[in-house]
């Protein structure tokens, strides 16, 4: 009588772990795709955030050339403004010293400083650009503007170069996390095989794998909304 | 009677066997197929970084030969007021000096600043230097260098990486089909033929979901695995 009732109960937790089983593939399957997509998405990050870096250490370099370019001609246009000043205040003070001829000389090489700058003035950005350009004769141009602008692209791309960063760090941990996973539900496909293959302990086992199921799937949401 | 034999339990065992056989084969293919189109995709990634490390380096030589051009053009500019302020003086030292500027000095500055400081297309309306302009026909001087093109190649990678995404669904509905063959293998009765009516269903659209995810892909490289 027992025997009778026995089996048809046995049957129903066969059927049962089958289901689990089941489940279990479909599970993992979903879970392999899901670290899959992750993989790559971290891949795409990794190599967005080497691609920014090297554009950044290019535009830097680019950066560098044009800065020492326009700092060279803008010291050089002062040295020979003030060098013409210099001379046209010392041809001044000859002259009222009676030293007509030094001063005229003197006057002549302040002309050819004066020239000397007007031109590199001509052909400084720094004079030319309306963005950095003095706003009164005799003025000086806004450097701070043209350094702001100088590294406006730089840190831009540095911005993009960190947020490709996070990214994969993000994915990367992702598909970390989903290999843990998928190893849990390797030991509750052990446990499922072990509920097959014994009666006695049949509904411990099936019961265990499916408490590491429902543990696999709230790691998984976590993962997925992380 | 014909019935009875087809449903005979030991050759259902034999078909579902061969069937999990075929399942199993097909499954690794696929499986294979995905990691070789993730390893393009990683291919391309890497050549796209290469290209980009090569064209990085070609630019920044190029900039580094426009700005030497664009110092020594700047000087030959200025040396050149200068001498035309000392052929203007009355001091005839200073006449001689722009004498000996001309002849000595400005040719050597000249030389050195060419073709930045020599052609006037590098002239803007303005005065200043078309450095941009002259990069760019310094640039084209190498056409090799000039068709380096990351972009291009991580979008390759992009469309590789896509269709591996869509080639793993794929291959795990071939694994779950398996699952339900070996479901099949173990059961008995109409549970059997159910189970192995699902299996066999989901392997022919996991088949289908592949072979139709390949073609979209490859005719959109343009005939390229």
């Amino acid at each position: 009588m027992n025997e009778t009732t026995a089996t048809p109960n046995t049957d129903r937790f066969r059927v049962l772990i089958l289901v689990l089983t089941l489940l279990n593939t479909i599970f993992a399957a979903a879970l392999a795709g899901l670290q899959v997509d992750a993989n790559i998405r971290a891949d795409r990050a990794n190599r967005d955030s080497q691609y920014y870096a090297l554009l950044m250490a290019n535009e830097l370099v680019r950066v560098g050339h044009q800065s020492a370019y326009d700092f060279e001609l803008f010291t050089t246009t002062v040295k020979d403004a003030q060098q013409s000043l210099v001379m046209g205040l010392t041809a001044l003070e000859l002259e009222q010293d009676g030293e007509e001829e030094s001063a005229a000389k003197l006057q002549s090489q302040s002309e050819v400083a004066q020239a000397r700058s007007d031109k590199g003035i001509a052909l400084s950005r720094l004079y030319t650009d309306p963005r950095y350009a003095p706003t009164e004769p005799d003025g000086i141009p806004d450097l701070e503007a043209y350094l702001a602008d100088q590294s406006k692209t730089p840190n831009d791309l540095v911005a993009k170069q960190n947020t490709a960063t996070d990214q994969y760090h993000r994915w990367d941990n992702k598909a970390g996390s989903y290999i843990a996973v998928l190893s849990i539900l390797a030991i509750a496909f052990f446990l499922l095989g072990l509920a097959q293959s014994t009666a006695h302990m049949r509904l411990f086992f099936a019961i265990s794998a499916l408490g590491i199921m429902a543990l696999a799937a709230a790691w998984t949401g976590f993962i997925v909304i992380s | 009677m014909t019935e009875k034999k087809q449903l005979d339990p030991a050759r259902m065992d034999v078909v579902i066997a061969v069937l999990i056989a075929l399942v199993s084969l097909t499954t690794a293919l696929a499986a294979w197929r995905t990691n070789i189109v993730g390893s393009n995709a990683a291919d391309a990634n890497r050549l796209g970084l290469l290209d980009a490390l090569k064209q990085g380096a070609a630019q920044n030589e190029g900039w580094r030969i426009v700005y030497e051009e664009a110092g020594y053009a700047s000087t030959f500019a200025m040396e050149s007021a200068a001498a035309e302020a000392m052929d203007s003086s009355e001091d005839t030292a200073l006449n001689a000096a722009a004498q000996n500027v001309r002849q000595y000095l400005l040719p050597s500055l000249q030389l050195l600043s060419g073709p930045l400081g020599t052609q006037k297309k590098y002239l803007k309306s303005d005065g200043t230097f078309d450095l941009e302009k002259r990069f760019a026909d310094q640039q084209a001087e190498a056409p090799d260098l000039l068709a380096l093109n990351p972009a291009a190649s991580f979008d390759l990678a992009d469309r590789y990486a896509s269709e591996q995404r869509w080639l793993t669904v794929g291959t795990v509905l071939l694994a779950i089909s398996l699952f339900w063959l070996g479901l099949a293998e173990i059961l008995a009765g109409q549970r059997r033929a159910v189970n192995m009516t699902l299996g066999i269903g989901v392997y022919l659209l996991g088949l289908l979901f592949f072979l139709i995810v390949e073609v979209v892909f490859i005719v959109s490289r343009g005939g390229v695995l």
